[in-house]
């Protein structure tokens, strides 16, 4: 072996010893192992499709009649790539699928998984607000760049602004106006 | 030497420098056979920040690699001078001023080349190919294969030509030049970042996104070597690299990653000895093509080696950059200083071990916004009551090389921007600003939720990273490193991505649809990368 090693090293020039080859493995082996061990301990595992997770909808998801447009393109994959016991699901008054649980979603505890899915009918309002069409909520706020810099009281329907669902809270609003009760409904009216 | 020896000898180095301070790192190198400039040191002068991309000036002949770029960009200094001089009759050998920076070997530097010579270098032209491919993987796994907020990274579970440049430098007389091409994602990446080319017409991010460095002047045999430069040049503001073989770790923090990588205008090299280089600069603006307001940037690069094994690289920047706002006057000061504690290149377990720390400072004044002490909140910014507009920020690395072929590197940092008027503008639906068409022709959907740019907003961020680096001769590297980072606010890639519900630019978007932005980035980075 140790012929070998400087047979080779001669054959280029330079001339090295068992010693010194022996050294360099150990400079190679230190230098993988460390990396390695950093890796491991930062954990960089796989996690496909978590509680909460977005997701691609199969043809067997969930989709919310009462959505806005929530899957333009009907795009569906051929496979759900949620985690077992979830399913790809598109939550009420949200524009967007996640992860949940298969059986019960909306019983989840995650608030991506429920009406409004934390923020999302707020958006789909807000994006309204630049269109012919408005929703009655952007009187009562002054956006920049997407996000609420400030509230106007504007009107009862104010009162949906920061709601967990404002799109249902409006809607329960104009019933409630039908009814000649505009105005009483409270702050998480109808979200849930 | 055994390896143990080798082992105590760098524990006692290390302890002493510790307590000591420098002059004991100076004791812990003893063994390197004083310096010799390993290659010529960067061809002519290294200007700039020191990077060795720079050519050298002028003339040299055979210079050693053109060390690219920053720091101190190689311009040609003293050599060049020699030749140079035109009316002057050429000083005699012994009065001829010290090249710059060629007392030592400056190759270990983090943000510097590492070769000792140049292979495709002539009289009049010194060559320069440059390829960087990578591969990362987010723990995030956004499904339209997006990383947000990197200048480096830009798709997520690919392998990804970030960049492939050839070019050189021209060298003839008193005459020189420097033109890098720029292929690969980082010419979409990097000039996306420049608003300014927004304001007027000739679409000035294409008419320039393929060039990375495209300058030329002249030399003057003064002191030891003057080089006035007009062009594209990179900054080296943030002490790292653009060219990422130069670099101890792939993918850099916040504070040389949100930090200008080019700067386009004028520029004068002084050197003033062999150890000392005073750059100043005319240009544009803070990393753009064109200008913002009526007023140029000002600015101005300092880089001090006194000795082979410490080096200081300081740059200041003031300026009006933000659209329509010309009373926001912007300041920037980035300070870096690397030192090599223990250098001994025959033998033991560990060869070399250095560090390297940088902190910036900065902020804007003017029209509703102030550096220090803003009252006012988002939304509510006046003159009167100024939100708080400012860039502070650190980042620190330790290298320790395991004979010359390996390295391992760990390090991190921490960025607090305020009104976030440095911080990467996220991609994709998530963009606050406006997304051009994209190549295929198609439009991306207005933004529904984009990343809020308003003054007063607030961003906070921090990363560490460590990994090695395999580098079997002096014109390959193989880099492997595992990075993290944490932001005050939703601003990496989740799993959703930035695009659209499955990640292609040509599904139609749900009215409301929000771009999947998370807090945190776990990512693994692979990258080959090769220098010529």
């Amino acid at each position: 072996m140790k012929s070998k090693i400087r047979k080779r090293g001669e054959k280029r020039g330079v001339s090295f010893s068992m010693a010194e080859a022996r050294r360099h493995c150990l400079r190679i082996v230190g230098v993988l192992v460390a990396t390695a061990a950093g890796f491991a301990a930062a954990g960089t595992g796989c996690d496909t499709g978590g509680e909460g997770d977005r997701c691609i909808p199969t043809s067997g998801s969930t989709v919310q009649t009462t959505n806005p447009n929530p899957n333009p393109s009907g795009m569906t994959l051929s496979h759900d790539f949620c985690n077992s016991g979830l399913s790809c699901y598109n939550p009420p008054d949200c524009p967007e699928f996640y992860c949940c649980p298969a059986n019960d979603p909306g019983a989840s505890s995650n608030p991506l998984c429920k009406a409004g899915c934390a923020g999302g009918a707020q958006a789909i309002l807000f994006a309204s607000c630049t269109t012919s069409t408005p929703s009655p909520i952007c009187a009562c706020v002054t956006l920049s760049s997407g996000t609420i810099v400030a509230t106007n009281d504007a009107g009862p329907q104010c009162a949906c602004v920061g709601t967990a669902d404002p799109v249902a809270c409006l809607a329960a609003m104009t019933v409630a106006g039908g009814e000649g009760g505009a105005g009483e409904t409270g702050a998480d009216g109808g979200a849930e | 030497m055994n390896r143990l020896e080798s082992l105590r000898r760098y524990a006692r180095a290390t302890a002493f420098t510790c307590l000591v301070g420098v002059p004991g790192v100076a004791a812990a190198q003893p063994a390197t056979p004083a310096a010799p400039p390993l290659a010529p040191p960067a061809p002519a002068t290294p200007a700039a920040g020191e990077s060795a991309s720079e050519p050298p000036a002028a003339p040299i002949p055979n210079p050693a690699p053109p060390s690219p770029p920053q720091g101190p960009r190689a311009e040609p200094a003293v050599a060049a001078r020699a030749e140079t001089a035109a009316p002057s009759p050429p000083p005699s050998e012994e009065n001829k001023p010290a090249e710059p920076f060629a007392f030592g070997d400056f190759t270990w530097l983090n943000g510097s080349n590492r070769q000792h010579r140049s292979l495709l270098d002539s009289e009049i032209f010194t060559g320069s190919f440059l390829l960087d491919v990578n591969y990362t993987l987010s723990k995030n796994r956004p499904i339209d294969n997006t990383v947000v907020g990197s200048t480096a990274l830009s798709r997520d579970d690919e392998v990804t030509l970030a960049f492939m440049g050839f070019g050189g430098d021209f060298h003839y007389k008193g005459a020189r030049a420097r033109l890098m091409t720029q292929f690969g994602v980082r010419s979409v990446l990097v000039p996306r970042n420049d608003f300014s080319a927004f304001r007027g017409q000739f679409d000035l991010a294409d008419a320039l996104r393929y060039i990375s460095e495209a300058n030329g002047g002249v030399h003057i045999n003064a002191l030891n070597g003057i080089n006035v430069d007009g062009g594209i040049f990179m900054s080296y503001v943030g002490l790292f690299s653009y060219d990422n073989f130069e670099n101890w770790m792939y993918l850099p923090s916040f504070t040389s990653d949100n930090t200008p990588w080019f700067f386009n205008g004028i520029r004068v090299q002084v050197f003033t000895s062999d150890k000392l280089k005073i750059e100043p600069w005319l240009i544009n603006g803070w990393q753009t093509y064109g200008k913002f307001n009526e007023m140029p940037g000002f600015g101005a690069q300092v880089l001090w080696r006194p000795v082979e094994y410490f080096s200081v690289l300081s740059n200041a920047y003031v300026g009006w950059d933000t659209q329509d706002l010309p009373g926001v006057f912007r300041f920037h000061s980035d300070n870096s200083a690397t030192i090599r504690f223990y250098n001994d290149a025959r033998g033991g377990f560990i060869t070399r071990d250095a560090m390297s720390v940088t902190a910036d400072i900065g902020g804007q004044i003017g029209n509703g916004v102030t550096a220090f002490g803003g009252s006012g909140t988002e939304g509510h910014c006046t003159v009167q009551s100024p939100c708080t507009s400012q860039f502070l920020s650190w980042m620190a690395y330790h290298r320790t090389w395991f004979g010359e072929n390996f390295a391992f590197t760990f390090g991190g940092g921490m960025m607090h921007n305020p009104s976030r008027y440095l911080v990467l503008a996220p991609t994709g639906n998530a963009s606050g600003v406006p997304q051009n068409l994209s190549l295929q022709g198609l439009s991306y959907v207005p933004p529904t939720s984009p990343y809020d740019y308003s003054p007063g907003a607030q961003f906070d961020a921090w990363d560490y990273e460590f990994g090695g680096q395999y580098m079997p001769n002096e014109e390959v590297t193989l880099d492997l490193e595992f990075n993290h980072r944490q932001a005050s606010v939703p601003y990496f890639s989740g799993h959703g991505g930035v695009t659209s519900p499955d990640g292609y630019i040509t599904t139609a978007t749900p009215q409301g649809w929000r771009p999947d932005l998370v807090k945190g980035d776990d990512r693994i980075i692979a990258a080959l990368l090769v220098r010529f």
